[in-house]
């Protein structure tokens, strides 16, 4: 694989969050999820909330190893999911908690999807957005919340180097050793 | 106080008439004089006693003593300036002779002036006086020690003097001439421009004198006005001073061998290519084309002896060949010559270029002639030019065709046979025997100097047909060669097309082979051998016919084929044959750039320009043409318009209709179908026809209903037929230009006389039989209309697929006519161009239904259509330009050729002409930029907090007013162009709000920023269901309001010129131009809703396409390995779950069985029903101003451009505000420089593609690229291998754009253009994605 470029020093510590940047993800997160309650209520989007319920139903009785998900609280367009580490992979022991909002065209459009745990990876940024094509331009409304947390699970163990988020996370890949520690250093579960 | 100035003026007679009276005595009078003339009312002027000063004053002048001659002067300027017909008083009585002689003494620069300021009126009223008496010499004579202000008055004086005079006083008018050539330095631009001025009268009127031009040349006149226009110095001139020099030096170069001498050494050739450049494109100026092809013209001596230019000859040919470099500076300009002959909208001007091509050609070399023939095409071109019906042009040209061919008669005959020339020969020896000569406007001394109106003609009866002999004798008599290459093409030609036929009637098993052969096959032929084809046999191979045969399924030959039974079938087959062809025309050999497309449609244009002569220029006098360098204002109140005077009479022949008896005055723009509701009603016999005229009223109601025919010929069923001279008319061509086009048949350039206004024009009528042939016409159009109504493909309704169904151009073009061909197959082609994606994209559909295709993921469009403006034909465009020109042009004189093009075959003329066209003809009164500030205004002020309230109710107001609008805003100070610009602006901002339901993506709330709607795409009216009158506390009929104020403010946009900040997509637009939408338009303005709509449609294909032959329907109808009900969609619009696509839709299941129900409803709602309300209201608005129907002859593209203007924030330095540099860049870097000029230079299409390219969307959020979040940051790419081979990659998700550091700003360039180009076929993979996890 190419080698991504060589980072400054000064970008070392760089992603890293502080705890003020976590209140305020926290904070944006409370409110984001209150934009969504007003609208979701309103909405009656009866063709996505069933679609929605039987996705719901599906992973409840599927029993995928490694990941799951349900709706935060009443919202039914708010999801929390969970994914494992993967096995021989340098977040093996981990679990990544993550964000999914869902769109009022869904499954037309896809629903926006963050880590929620700080995650050392090139494809993820400071704030947890992710870059995965199927998230954009490659989505198709034959995917579902499952199908997601999949493909994220394998994103960690295979990242698309060549177009990082994290850069310092693409130039340390390489060296899986180096890369393992800063993940377990940089990992702080969400309670 | 008048008493008391008269008896001052009497007391000056008195003084004046005492001659003993001493020195001071007069000048005590004078000066009393002057006072009071200085300040004399108008009256006093009728009561001085004229007669005694204007016989002494003069002589006082000249032979005065001391200050005498002073108030002398004055006092003549004095009175000439109250009374200036009394300067020819003066001049009778010795004034002029006297002024002057004070003026050559300079005793006193006080009296000088006063003898200029005499000289300024009486230089008016007596300028042939004053030219005999030397007047210019003398009042230049020391210009030097004039103040500024006299100076001009000076230029003044010898302007006047200089305006009009006869040969025998050429010599006191050169006289001026040496001061006028210094004058050339000046540094003032308004001496200079005077000095020039004065220059060119002096050589107007002397150029039949050698010997005056050659001293004109030793006075520095070339290297003067040289110098003034080197480095580009010649656009910085007015356009006055420009052709005043350029007159100079055409004058002086037709005479005097040395000043071709030194123009030669000062390299003329090349300015003169500059200029024609210039003004052949971005400038278009016709007089300055012409007077740049005369300078050429005469840089040559002439090719034809005369007498008494021997000399002249002689030196002149000495002046070429002694130096080889001129002979060379001359080549090179051949082939500017070459272009402005080729896309010449006149006549005069094409047979100039022929001439000066000729001339050139004499003087070259063999080798270099051969390089012409090479680069230009100049043997295709003469056989163009044969083709014309102008004989003096066919003269020039079958004299260029023998000077090649005795330069170089082995290269020649073969090109000559090649390019269809030698055809054109033999077809003229055929034509010339026993044709009579045609009148013809004779062009044989536009080029002389030496024009004499009683010259006969040069080409006499026989001149053609001797000329056209001695070639064929001479030089073509080798006729073994030519059967073979005709030969070749046509083998080729046939086995094409049997092989599209048979492509076209394979059964879907043998298709892959058959495709594939035929693709190999094609791909020789379209991109190999079409292009070294040359467009005589491109023609004469019956290609073009065949072609439309094939794509029309045989209804282009015989229209008798079209079969009324089985229309919906026709209609498949034909765009099953349309798909084919656009798969073989615009796909890309790996090997070449260049569609094949592209190359047909050069090909027809190409031979379009043949058909010069079926759109004649119409003009009405050449002193109109040559003033009017603007567009002509029409003011309807203050002009009646021209009328033509006509006497219908009764055809001998008819006996049921009664004679007219009289004389009717008509409109220039009326037709035989207009009059003939005036002339109806006048000539059917009453007696004894009662019965039989309401019969025949009844016919015609019935008729009538074939009016509504969209794609009909559109025009009523008519039962008159006119005739002039015999000729029968057509019922859709203005009478005038019928009868201006019979009165010149043998010209192309329909020059119209004056008398053409007060001649009375006979017209003969008579009835006209019925035919089977309209009335079952008819029945075809009824039929086709009412199948039209269940078509949901917009191509099948578009006019150009009519006009492939039915094998015949809309209206009642002349199918004869040779242009025909052309024009029907152009107009098949660009609309195969325009619907290439739906065309591609719906045969990609039924591949994956039949199960050619197994992925949905292949269901992608892999061509894109070539630019638009490869359509455009440079020669029409001209022509087009040309006629609205005229000054007719505004009363109504437009010739049917113009609006037959711009309303059928928009795509053949530039855009600039076309909007000229659409003022001239929809807008009246609209006004150009120079022009707008003396139209009037209409000012109003509006709330800046209310502003879409005010804005409304200022609109309505407003309505079609032809005035500007201005507004202010209240509590604000400025008023006019600012304040006005912030209107329009900040209500198109306030339109894109959120919250006001109008726009799709208003309720998605994440994706807004800052208030306001963003639509990456485009925006397109969210879709409201009848069923619901409000929504989330938004009412139906405030959007309804919205969109009828957006009419409205898009209406006066366009007639103000104003620019709007709304970034409208281009579905909308067509919606605009009134255009059909279907499913494939759906993609452009939601591109995941309609990837997903299609893929749907296409189970919904595949679904029928297995029922139909009896398969397990269950087997393989999953979406993505997923079940359809799986996916728990119900009946309501995806995203807009308040609105149900079918009663009850909120609780009925889309499954397999309604899926095709599911995705008609999708359509309908998004395209149609849905927001038929909003659309009905846009239109509205805007009809409220001016009929929507105008903006047809313009795309959507160009619709944005008019609305949007040109995005010239990336033409400013504020460019790298908005972007990051990192990663080994920044602002200073080399690449970024260069990076950041490509980004300036690049045009509309490239930003949209740049940003498609490096954020996913075409268009930015409101504010521009500074509304970008993440910020567009450009880094420096790694790279592995060679750096210039490389291309530039993205990452949309941080809007990343990793540039290589390339070599040179020119690779950048190219590596730049390819990768965004790439993209729009998603071929290239660029885009640095996330591979889908396995």
């Amino acid at each position: 694989m190419a080698r991504g470029e060589n980072n400054t020093g000064a970008h070392g510590s760089g992603n890293v969050p502080p705890p003020a940047t976590a209140a305020s993800t926290a904070a944006g997160t409370a409110a984001a999820s209150g934009k969504q309650q007003a609208r979701g209520a309103g909405a009656e989007g009866q063709s996505v909330v069933r679609r929605l319920q039987s996705e719901l139903m599906a992973l409840m009785m599927g029993g995928d190893p490694g990941v799951s998900a349900f709706p935060e609280g009443d919202n039914i367009f708010s999801w929390v999911g969970t994914i494992a580490g993967s096995a021989a992979t340098a977040y093996e022991g981990t679990s990544y908690r993550l964000s999914l909002a869902f769109p009022g065209e869904y499954p037309y459009k896809p629903p926006k999807v963050r880590f929620e745990t700080p995650c050392f990876h090139p494809n993820v940024d400071a704030h947890g957005n992710i870059c995965l094509d199927i998230l954009q331009d490659k989505w198709s409304s034959a995917y579902d919340v499952r199908t997601i947390l999949l493909s994220i699970q394998s994103l960690l163990g295979e990242p698309n180097n060549d177009s990082p988020l994290n850069t310092q996370a693409a130039a340390l890949w390489p060296n899986q050793d180096e890369f393992r520690k800063m993940v377990e250093k940089l990992y702080k579960p969400t309670a | 106080m008048e008493s008391s100035e008269m008896a001052v003026i009497e007391y000056v007679v008195a003084e004046l008439r005492d001659e003993a009276a001493g020195a001071g005595a007069h000048v005590a009078a004078l000066a009393a004089l002057c006072d009071v003339l200085a300040v004399a009312a108008d009256h006093l002027f009728d009561a001085l006693p004229i007669a005694e000063f204007v016989a002494r004053l003069p002589r006082l002048l000249a032979s005065g003593e001391g200050d005498v001659p002073l108030f002398a002067a004055r006092a003549i300027a004095e009175v000439c300036e109250g009374v200036r017909p009394w300067a020819t008083s003066f001049a009778r009585y010795g004034a002029i002779e006297a002024l002057r002689d004070k003026l050559l003494a300079i005793d006193c620069i006080e009296l000088a002036e006063e003898c200029l300021r005499a000289l300024g009126v009486i230089s008016m009223e007596c300028p042939k006086e004053c030219l005999s008496h030397g007047v210019p010499a003398a009042v230049l004579q020391f210009f030097d020690f004039f103040s500024m202000h006299k100076q001009k008055l000076v230029l003044k004086i010898v302007a006047n003097v200089l305006g009009d005079f006869s040969a025998k006083d050429a010599a006191k008018a050169m006289e001026a001439a040496p001061v006028l050539c210094n004058l050339l330095q000046s540094t003032d631009k308004t001496i200079l421009d005077s000095a020039v001025s004065c220059l060119v009268l002096v050589s107007d009127g002397a150029c039949d004198s050698a010997q005056h031009m050659e001293k004109l040349y030793e006075l520095n006149a070339v290297q003067a006005t040289m110098r003034l226009m080197e480095n580009d110095g010649w656009k910085s001139l007015s356009d006055e001073t420009l052709s005043g020099i350029l007159g100079l030096l055409k004058d002086l170069a037709s005479l005097s061998a040395r000043a071709v001498k030194s123009l030669f050494e000062l390299n003329i050739c090349d300015l003169l290519k500059q200029m024609i450049t210039y003004y052949t494109s971005s400038h278009s100026d016709h007089n300055k084309v012409q007077t740049l092809v005369e300078l050429i013209y005469y840089l040559m001596p002439p090719l034809e002896m005369c007498d008494h230019r021997t000399e002249l000859i002689i030196a002149k040919k000495n002046v070429i060949t002694e130096q080889s470099g001129y002979i060379q500076q001359l080549a090179s300009i051949l082939t500017f010559i070459i272009q402005v002959a080729k896309s010449a909208a006149l006549s005069s001007i094409c047979y100039s270029c022929v001439v000066v091509i000729r001339n050139i050609v004499e003087l070259s070399t063999p080798s270099s002639l051969v390089e012409v023939q090479k680069t230009v095409n100049l043997s295709s071109l003469l056989a163009g030019w044969l083709a014309r019906k102008n004989r003096h042009i066919i003269f020039q040209t079958l004299n260029v065709s023998k000077t090649l061919l005795r330069k170089d008669q082995k290269f020649f005959f073969e090109t000559f046979i090649r390019e269809g020339l030698k055809h054109a020969i033999d077809a003229i020896l055929t034509q010339e025997k026993g044709k009579s000569r045609l009148p013809e406007s004779c062009l044989c001394f536009d080029l002389d100097l030496e024009t004499s109106t009683d010259d006969a003609c040069r080409i006499n009866n026989g001149a053609i047909l001797k000329l056209a002999e001695e070639i064929k004798k001479n030089f073509l008599v080798k006729v073994a060669k030519s059967p073979h290459k005709f030969g070749c093409a046509f083998k080729s030609i046939k086995e094409f097309f049997s092989r599209l036929n048979c492509h076209a009637t394979a059964p879907p098993a043998k298709d892959q082979d058959l495709c594939k052969q035929l693709s190999d096959f094609s791909r020789q032929l379209l991109s190999d051998e079409l292009p070294s084809t040359s467009t005589f046999e491109f023609v004469q191979s019956g290609s073009i016919k065949h072609l439309a045969g094939y794509l029309s399924n045989g209804t282009y030959f015989n229209s008798n084929l079209r079969n009324c039974q089985d229309l919906i079938g026709e209609l498949k087959e034909v765009k099953i044959r349309l798909q084919k062809f656009t798969h073989l025309a615009l796909s890309v050999d790996n090997e070449s750039s260049v569609k094949p497309l592209e190359i047909l449609v050069e090909k027809l244009i190409d031979a379009l320009h043949v058909w010069y002569d079926s759109f004649p220029v119409i003009l009405a006098d050449e002193q109109c043409t040559r003033e009017s360098t603007m567009i002509p204002l029409r003011d309807s109140g203050t002009e009646e318009p021209m009328s033509l005077y006509i006497k219908f009479s009764r055809s001998a022949r008819e006996e049921e209709l009664e004679d007219y008896g009289g004389v009717l005055p008509v409109d220039l723009s009326s037709t035989p179908e207009s009059i003939e509701e005036v002339l109806l009603p006048e000539i059917c016999k009453r007696t004894g026809n009662e019965t039989s005229y309401k019969e025949n009223t009844q016919e015609a109601n019935g008729s009538r209903k074939s009016v509504g025919l969209r794609n009909g010929d559109g025009h009523k069923f008519s039962r008159l037929k006119f005739s002039y001279k015999g000729t029968q008319l057509q019922s859709s061509t203005p009478l005038f230009e019928s009868i201006l086009r019979s009165m010149h048949e043998g010209e192309t350039d329909l020059q119209i006389d004056p008398s053409f206004w007060d001649k009375e024009h006979k017209i003969v009528y008579r009835r006209r039989n019925k035919s089977k042939k309209i009335s079952s016409h008819s029945s075809y159009n009824i039929q086709l209309c009412r199948v039209h109504e269940k078509l949901e493909m917009s191509l099948l309704k578009d006019p150009f697929f009519s006009t492939i169904l039915t094998g015949k151009l809309p209206g009642d073009l002349d199918e004869s006519d040779p242009s025909y061909n052309f024009l029907f197959m152009l107009k098949v082609l660009e609309g195969l161009n325009r619907f290439s994606y739906h065309l591609s994209m719906d045969d990609k559909l039924c591949k994956f239904a039949e199960g050619c295709l197994q992925e949905f993921d292949d269901l992608k469009v892999a061509i894109c259509p070539i630019p638009r403006d490869q359509f455009v034909s440079s020669l029409l465009t001209n022509k087009l330009e040309q006629q609205m020109q005229d000054s007719l042009f505004g009363d109504g004189l437009i010739p049917s050729w113009c609006i037959y093009l711009v309303e059928t075959c928009p795509f053949l003329l530039s855009f600039e002409a076309r909007w000229k066209y659409f003022c001239l003809t929809a807008h009246h009164s609209f006004m150009t930029d120079e022009a707008s500030s003396s139209t009037e205004t209409k000012k109003y002020s509006v709330t800046r907090s209310k502003i879409l309230e005010d804005a409304s109710s200022m609109l309505n107001k407003h309505g079609s007013d032809t005035k500007f609008i201005e507004v202010e805003f209240d509590g604000e100070v400025g008023t006019g162009r600012g304040p006005t610009f912030e209107f329009y602006t900040t209500v198109s901002h306030e339109l894109q709000r959120v919250g006001l339901g109008m726009w799709r993506g208003d309720d998605t709330s994440q994706e807004c920023e800052a208030g306001f709607v963003h639509a990456p795409f485009g925006l397109f009216p969210q879709p409201w269901s009848s069923a619901n009158t409000s929504s989330q506390g938004i009412s139906l009929s405030n959007v309804v309001q919205k969109f009828k104020l957006l009419g409205h403010l898009v209406a006066r946009a366009v007639l103000d010129g104003r620019v709007l900040d709304i970034p409208l997509s281009k579905a909308f637009y067509k919606i605009m131009l009134e255009q059909d939408l279907d499913i494939y338009d759906i993609p452009s303005f939601d591109p995941k809703l309609g990837k997903t709509v299609m893929e749907f449609q296409a189970l919904v294909k595949r679904k029928k396409f297995l029922e139909e032959r009896a398969s397990n329907p269950a087997a393989d109808l999953s979406y993505k390995n997923v079940r359809l009900e799986d996916l728990c969609l119900d009946f309501t619009l995806p995203g807009n779950p308040e609105y149900e696509l079918v009663p009850g839709g909120s609780e009925k299941m889309v499954t397999l069985d309604n899926l095709e129900e599911y995705v008609s409803s999708i359509v309908d709602a998004t395209l149609k029903s849905g927001i038929s309300n909003q659309i009905e209201a846009f239109k509205a608005g805007i009809n409220k101003v001016f009929a929507l129907k105008t903006l047809r002859l313009f795309s959507e593209d160009e619709m944005e451009r008019i609305l949007c203007g040109e995005q010239d924030s990336w033409a400013s330095n504020k460019l790298e505000d908005h972007i990051n540099f990192d990663y080994g860049y920044d602002a200073n870097s080399a690449s970024v420089i260069s990076f950041l000029e490509i980004l300036r230079e690049f045009g509309r299409e490239d930003q949209r593609a740049f940003l498609h390219f490096t954020t996913g969307a075409p268009q930015l959020p409101l504010g521009g690229l500074a509304s970008l979040d993440p910020k567009l940051t450009v880094v420096r790419k790694q790279c592995d291998g060679k750096v210039d081979n490389e291309l530039p990659s993205v990452n949309t998700c941080r809007h990343f754009f990793k540039l290589p550091p390339y070599s040179s700003k020119e690779i950048m360039r190219q590596k730049l253009k390819y990768a965004i180009k790439e993209d729009d076929i998603e071929s290239y993979n660029a885009r640095d994605h996330q591979n889908k996890p396995e």
